[in-house]
């Protein structure tokens, strides 16, 4: 009946909630060993998807500093209603969101965007070597992850959590306080758009 | 699965780290080895010029924001 195996419960996946539950339980009596270990258990994850959703990994640093901030100020009133991934990405959710929001008021530009007549990170290379396997892949790296800046805010973090942090469909339903039904529509069309944009890096 | 980024560690100065994408289990360790060539690798949060390779978010030795 359940075509998605994401949606069905992984043991390891299990063991992982309950240990960040009992780190949470600890945190909402002002553990900070426990906190410690919490923002090491996820803070690769928190700043991999901030630093997706604007461009920037020094800002996502911040940014995730702010998501654990407020999770610590937030622990004392905490109840394990919901599991603790989604919890903190729901946080990191309106973090970004309301700083994309502030971007867009401010109107910033991207250093690296300001003249699209020129190619991007094209500097002289004294070797003069031709393109070699390495620099292809790194440009393949980058032509993905700015294929991903390009999408709807929303489809972009739906597309981040589900390719790079594995988040079930359910728990970026409840993120993104979207229906099952949207965010698997909203996850087809950033597939597609993502291929089209790629196509050139696909096939031989 | 989620899909984790990598880059090789060069062995000679000059020689550019290569990027590639791998999809592990999240409680997989980091790969050390690309498992195709065997050069030494290192897991990376993001990859292409968004580059970071990962200092603790409680570390106080971290750029700060411009305000």
């Amino acid at each position: 009946m359940n075509e998605d195996n994401s949606l069905a419960p992984a043991s390891e996946g299990d063991d992982d909630s309950a240990r960040d539950l009992g780190l949470m339980l600890r945190v909402k009596v002002g553990d900070t060993e426990a906190f410690r270990e919490l923002v090491d258990r996820h803070q690769q994850r928190i700043v991999g998807t901030i630093a997706r959703m604007l461009g920037d990994a020094t800002e996502a640093e911040d940014l995730a500093q702010e998501v654990f901030l407020r999770i610590w100020k937030s622990a004392p009133r905490w109840e394990p209603s919901a599991k603790f991934t989604t919890w903190t990405f729901t946080i990191m959710r309106n973090i970004v969101f309301n700083e994309s929001r502030r971007r867009s008021r401010r109107k910033t530009v991207p250093l690296e965007r300001e003249d699209d007549d020129q190619p991007q990170h094209q500097y002289a290379d004294e070797s003069a070597k031709p393109p070699d396997r390495a620099v292809l892949d790194a440009e393949h790296q980058d032509a993905i992850e700015r294929a991903i800046q390009e999408l709807p805010e929303v489809a972009r973090m739906a597309l981040v959590l589900r390719r790079y942090q594995d988040v079930s469909y359910d728990e970026i339903a409840a993120i993104l306080k979207l229906s099952l039904p949207a965010v698997k529509s909203v996850l087809f069309r950033a597939r597609n758009e993502l291929r089209e944009k790629l196509r050139q890096y696909l096939g031989d | 699965m989620a899909t984790y980024v990598y880059e090789t560690i060069p062995k000679k100065a000059g020689q550019k780290p290569r990027q590639f994408e791998i999809e592990q289990k999240m409680t997989e360790p980091a790969l050390t080895h690309d498992p195709k060539t065997g050069e030494p690798v290192r897991r990376l949060i993001v990859g292409g010029s968004l580059i970071t390779r990962g200092t603790s978010i409680l570390s106080m030795n971290r750029p700060r924001r411009r305000s």
